[in-house]
């Protein structure tokens, strides 16, 4: 067991009989995709980090509430995506996610993919364009589950709609996206 | 040309993020945990619980009492005293105003006119006390609301 990190479960079981360590390692493990989940929501990354800080706060004060065998992840970022909705709604303030490209990216630098390789700097670039003039909708469900890689359930956990909604809701912002990309096509 | 979900999911590693900051994560005591908490609050309800059971049995309350030098004794009555009844004679005649009769009785026994004030309306009681022999001619108690009355003449 030793130098092998513990499961979420083992982890949670702990955290659950008072290990502040245990959840420290959660927190840890968590703290960059919930912090992302908070960006995609909130827009900002100073509120992205009050968000995160709290909700996992919160988390762990619901960690009884947690059901055993149950996902941890988007159990976790359920909680901290209503934190962050929950801050841009008191700030009265409406959410701009502007995305933008890494400088010096190279598709070989992160996912050596055929499709990474194969898109090239300017078509990314414009791409991300054409991302960003989508409704704050598709832009934010597009984000949550194609750049920050969350699955179904989790992004339904991060925007606070059901699975089925997310499915209809990213179709037909690809169908728009699609047709933006087709009538300037990247190459 | 790569399809477009492709394209997106290639897209991904190239998003700048902002950096992510290391949380620090002030943790509450947890309500839930299995701190010291809990098992205090079920020792101490154990302790009661045992506290009361003791005291619910005769020969221990009595040995913990002579334990903790308390000199208290517990009798058990199976049926509780009945209070003494009341005594019978009038209230005016157990405080010695006289004996008890009609305001027309004791009129007829007096000498003198007793006065009523009209306004309170005619006495509840009335009790004549008669003087030793030799003596002046007597004097009269009424309770018209627990007032006495004075002769007509003001008692002079």
């Amino acid at each position: 067991m030793e130098g092998r990190p513990a499961d979420d479960s083992d982890l949670i079981a702990r955290a659950q009989r008072g290990d502040s360590a245990a959840y420290e390692e959660i927190v840890h493990r968590y703290q960059q995709i919930a912090f992302r989940t908070a960006y995609v929501v909130t827009g900002s990354a100073a509120d992205a980090e009050d968000a995160a800080q709290e909700g996992f706060v919160k988390a762990y004060r619901a960690l009884d509430r947690f059901r055993a065998g149950a996902e941890l992840r988007p159990w976790l970022l359920r909680i901290v995506a209503n934190e962050a909705r929950n801050r841009l709604r008191s700030a009265g303030r409406r959410q701009r996610l502007e995305l933008r490209l890494t400088e010096g990216f190279r598709p070989g630098d992160a996912a050596p993919s055929p499709e990474a390789v194969a898109v090239a700097s300017d078509e990314r670039r414009r791409l991300l364009e054409m991302v960003n003039a989508l409704s704050q909708e598709d832009r934010l469900v597009i984000a949550s589950r194609y750049f920050l890689e969350l699955s179904g359930e989790e992004t339904a956990a991060a925007l606070g709609i059901p699975e089925g909604t997310v499915k209809s809701r990213l179709s037909r912002a690809l169908a728009r996206l699609r047709a933006q990309v087709e009538e300037a096509p990247l190459a | 040309m790569p399809d477009l979900e492709d394209q997106l999911t290639a897209l991904a590693g190239a998003i700048e993020w902002p950096t992510t900051p290391r949380l620090r994560v002030s943790l509450p005591a947890r309500r839930g945990g299995l701190g010291w908490g809990r098992p205090l609050a079920y020792a101490a309800a154990a302790a009661v619980l045992i506290v009361a059971v003791l005291l619910a049995y005769t020969p221990t309350r009595d040995a913990i009492a002579a334990w903790v030098n308390l000199h208290l004794t517990i009798n058990r009555v199976q049926q509780v005293p009945t209070p003494s009844p009341r005594p019978s004679a009038a209230l005016g005649e157990r405080l010695g105003l006289g004996t008890r009769t009609t305001l027309n009785q004791a009129q007829a026994r007096l000498a003198w006119q007793v006065g009523v004030p009209s306004m309170l309306g005619g006495p509840d009681e009335v009790y004549l006390q008669q003087p030793p022999t030799g003596f002046g001619p007597g004097h009269r108690s009424t309770r018209p609301g627990r007032r006495d009355l004075l002769p007509e003449d003001g008692g002079q």
